[in-house]
């Protein structure tokens, strides 16, 4: 079931728009005449405009010609219903396709910000443990030096008795003496 | 790399812009010209460099000359202590010296290997560097055969000789320092620790130094053991200074700062009393008997303190404080004049004070005694074994020249005696004065280079001093500070000499008065701190003080024969029954001429010939008689003719001379008085016939020919003699 359908485009800069609709009008006729090689037993049911609201830039004409054969019609329109949805699906999918690639995209970037966080802290703990281990060397070396330090005061000490001890001996030996 | 040996607070400017591609090694400032006597600014610095040159560098920061010194970089560059002399030494291996003018004076070592540091002997005759592995002392003008030793497995980097003390300080790649004496002989040897040493730094009076290495910074006592380690996170230390008072270091370290420490926490203590410096203004001390606890504010930093005889005494960068045990809430202050205090000596009545160039004896109540002046005087060169100060003596050992020793009354400030520095044949090392005691009988002790201890009498008139030999081999030595005895540390013993004046009243009992004890308990070379009551505080090799206790017995005695209780004296010396005891009793009567004490304490002694001998003095009837008969029990043969000269006995007086062999001085005196030739001549032919020998001397020849000699008429003579002394002297009495 054949539909004629013609589309114009139209190249228009949004500043033109007023130009655009005159130019239209004025391509009107030019329309009509090509709707004239509508074979015969085709009526022409409409005139359809489709156009990207938001951007005047392009602009779709769209004329359908229905065939006066009720069935061809109906399949057709069918077919129409059909391939617009199809369309419809394509671009929802092609929605959801591109949303999920920002959405990895997103995920990689973080990914590739975290891995670098993970190299970062890796080595920061290397380089702690080799803290750790020069802390560890330092803080012996103060151990030994206080251990050495307690050596001579526990010898000071250990003098220290002995020296008491003597003078109690002697206080004792003096005491028995007398 | 840059070495800053320069001590700069507060604000930093920027001083002085180099030439490009010079990078500095060593920085120094000439030393202070003392010669003149007073404190001239430092003029001009020296910096050497890496590319081999020598700048010049005045105050104002304008560079006045550069000298090409060495192919390479200069690696150290050192002032002779005198400010004569500066030598460089570098990676050619040279070692030169350049006059204060600048000039070359001479290249004194080539060696093959890089020189990387040298320094300068306090006598500025000497230089030690190194030489890899090894050191060398070299004389500066040769001559002497340079002396060369290993010092350490690794590269030799750093070396100090200090000017005090005299030790040379190493430090080396193999992460030890070490420590020689000027011979090169090993005195302290440290362990081998985690990283090399890249700085070392003597402190100006000698008894500390500090070593810098990798994050660490190292204070050491002079004997070598360590006592703090400090872990900045400084990286390398590459060069150490000290303050000119002793107090602070500062250190220039491998991330591009700059490092300044202060000491503290000294710890002093005196009887039941301790003082601890706790921060650069405070000092706590505590009475450990009460536990009660004094906190100390000062304005200015502390610079010394010196704690003993009841008197605490701080120096700070302004002001004296003397504070005293019973009262510690009003300090006693004075103004110093240079703030720069390098040693405080304390005795019973007052103390000394070395405040930079000038030396001074103040009261214990802020009072001024009197300057201390001699020519040649080093002030800051003086230290505890060098100055030794009791009550009314002051004694130190000249720098200049080492054999001579300055004695000085406190009161007067001059010299005491003949106005005549005391001279020993030998070097002396350590001087000590005698505490207590009149001071007339003031003795001191002196340690020479050989280590041998003598006694002197400081206060002589007329005649030279005499040294007398105490022991050998002595480490160390120290006072009583109540009575006069004397500790020393010889060889692994400890010797207590309970009565050393024995030497002057009975030598033969001198071995018998020392209290002689194993000191191996207290490991080797320990150093007699302190002597006091009866107690013996010594500080081991390793740091560690250890204290010992000695009879107080001989205190005692002390305390007895100088109040004169003799009879008291026997008592103690019978309870004890020691013949320690007894020989100090011994001499002390006999030097005191005491007959009955000393005929007492000789029986105890069983010592029969004195015994005789001073019975024979007692039957003695003339008094002056008998103290010359003790001068020469004693030994002082020219004393004893001095008193019987002096009291008019000039027949006892030939006959002295007589009796000691003395011929031509007994011929001399009685020629001189006319009396009694024929009695010298008579006993010299007796004397010759003895021996079956001929008179050969001409003088007895001469008066011998018209002199008969008849041993007869002689004895009458003298028999006439002996009656007239005591009819004389009866008449006297009566």
């Amino acid at each position: 079931m054949p539909v004629f359908s013609f589309f114009l485009s139209f190249f228009l800069s949004s500043q033109r728009k007023k130009w655009g609709i005159f130019f239209f009008s004025f391509l009107l006729p030019a329309t009509r005449a090509m709707i004239t090689h509508v074979p015969k037993g085709h009526n022409v049911t409409g005139v359809q405009f489709s156009s990207d609201k938001s951007n005047w830039s392009e602009l779709y004409i769209r004329i359908t010609a229905a065939v006066n054969e009720p069935d061809v019609q109906q399949q057709s329109s069918e077919l129409r219903d059909s391939c617009k949805e199809f369309m419809d699906k394509i671009e929802s999918f092609h929605k959801i396709v591109s949303s999920l690639i920002e959405v990895m995209d997103s995920v990689a970037k973080e990914v590739q910000k975290e891995k670098m966080k993970a190299i970062g802290s890796r080595n920061l703990l290397m380089s702690v443990t080799k803290q750790r281990e020069e802390e560890q060397i330092q803080l012996m070396a103060l151990i030994t030096e206080k251990k050495m330090q307690m050596e001579r005061l526990r010898i000071q000490h250990e003098a220290l008795l002995k020296h008491e001890r003597d003078q109690n001996d002697f206080i004792e030996q003096f005491m028995l003496q007398k | 790399m840059f070495f800053q040996s320069s001590r700069i607070f507060g604000e930093t400017t920027k001083f002085v812009t180099l030439p490009d591609g010079v990078f500095p090694t060593s920085l120094l400032w000439s030393p202070k010209d003392v010669v003149a006597g007073k404190k001239v600014g430092y003029d001009v610095f020296v910096l050497t460099s890496t590319d081999g040159k020598i700048h010049y560098i005045n105050r104002a920061g304008r560079l006045e000359k550069s000298t090409d010194a060495h192919k390479g970089a200069i690696l150290c560059g050192r002032w002779s202590p005198n400010g004569e002399d500066f030598a460089t030494a570098g990676e050619d291996g040279l070692v030169k010296i350049w006059s204060k003018q600048r000039m070359l004076r001479s290249t004194l070592v080539q060696n093959s290997t890089p020189v990387y540091c040298l320094a300068w002997a306090p006598d500025s005759k000497q230089l030690v560097f190194t030489n890899g592995k090894h050191l060398v002392i070299k004389g500066q003008h040769g001559g002497s055969k340079p002396i060369m030793w290993k010092g350490h497995d690794g590269l030799i980097l750093v070396l100090e000789w200090n000017s005090v003390n005299g030790l040379i300080l190493s430090g080396s790649e193999d992460c030890k320092y070490k420590i020689w004496d000027s011979y090169g002989q090993p005195v302290y040897s440290s362990l081998a620790y985690d990283y090399p040493i890249t700085s070392v730094a003597w402190n100006p009076n000698g008894e500390l130094f500090v070593v810098g290495s990798f994050n660490s910074l190292r204070l050491c006592d002079c004997s070598g053991w360590s006592y703090t380690l400090e872990k900045p996170n400084t990286g390398s230390i590459f060069s150490l200074a000290w303050s000119s008072d002793g107090t602070q270091i500062s250190g220039a370290c491998g991330n591009g700062h700059v490092i300044i420490g202060h000491l503290i926490d000294r710890h002093l203590e005196w009887k039941n009393f301790d003082a601890t410096v706790i921060s650069n203004y405070q000092i706590n001390v505590r009475n450990v008997l009460s536990d009660t606890k004094e906190m100390l504010d000062f304005r200015n930093r502390i610079i010394k303190v010196s704690f003993s005889f009841g008197h605490l005494v701080v120096a700070t960068a302004s002001q004296c404080y003397i504070y005293s045990i019973k009262n510690w809430n009003t300090p006693l202050i004075f103004d110093l004049k240079e703030g720069c205090v390098t040693l405080i000596v304390q005795a019973e009545k007052h103390f000394l004070l070395v405040d930079g160039l000038n030396v001074s004896i103040h009261s214990y109540d802020g009072r001024l005694v009197s300057p201390i002046k001699y020519s040649g005087m080093r002030a800051e060169l003086m230290n505890n074994l060098t100055a030794s100060l009791s009550n009314d003596t002051l004694a130190i050992r000249s720098k200049q020249d080492e054999k001579v020793i300055h004695v000085f009354d406190t009161n007067s400030g001059r010299l005491v005696g003949d106005g005549k520095p005391i001279s020993h044949q030998l070097e002396v090392v350590e001087v000590a004065l005698d505490q207590s005691g009149p001071s007339n009988e003031r003795r001191l002790a002196i340690v020479d280079k050989n280590r041998d201890l003598y006694l002197t009498t400081v206060r002589v008139f007329g005649k030279g001093c005499k040294f007398l030999k105490l022991g050998t081999m002595i480490q160390s030595l120290a006072w009583n500070n109540s009575c006069n005895m004397l500790a020393a540390l010889s060889d692994d013993r400890l010797l207590i000499y309970c009565y050393p004046n024995a030497i002057y009243a009975d030598k033969d009992l001198l071995p018998s008065v020392i209290d002689e004890r194993d000191s191996s308990e207290f490991g080797k070379q320990p150093w007699i701190l302190q002597f006091s009551d009866n107690q013996v505080v010594m500080r081991r090799s390793e740091g560690s003080l250890v204290s010992t206790a000695i009879t107080p017995y001989p205190a005692i005695l002390h305390e007895y024969v100088s109040a004169a209780k003799w009879e008291d004296a026997v008592r103690l010396c019978r309870f004890v029954k020691e013949d320690m005891l007894w020989a100090c009793l011994a001499a002390m009567a006999a030097y005191a001429k005491e007959l009955s004490t000393a005929e007492v304490a000789y029986a105890a002694l069983k010592e029969a010939d004195k015994i005789q001998y001073i019975m024979h003095i007692k039957n003695i009837p003339v008094k002056e008689a008998r103290n010359a008969e003790m001068a020469l029990f004693c030994g002082n043969n020219q004393d004893a003719e001095a008193i019987l000269l002096q009291a008019g006995l000039i027949f006892r007086a030939i006959l002295l001379n007589i009796k000691i062999y003395n011929w031509n001085r007994a011929l001399e005196l009685a020629l001189k008085h006319k009396t009694h030739i024929d009695t010298v001549l008579v006993y010299r032919q007796k004397y010759l016939q003895k021996f079956d020998k001929q008179e050969s001397d001409k003088r007895f020849l001469q008066y011998g020919e018209g002199v008969e000699l008849n041993w007869d008429k002689v004895r009458t003579k003298m028999d006439f003699e002996y009656q007239k002394e005591k009819e004389h002297f009866s008449t006297a009495k009566a």
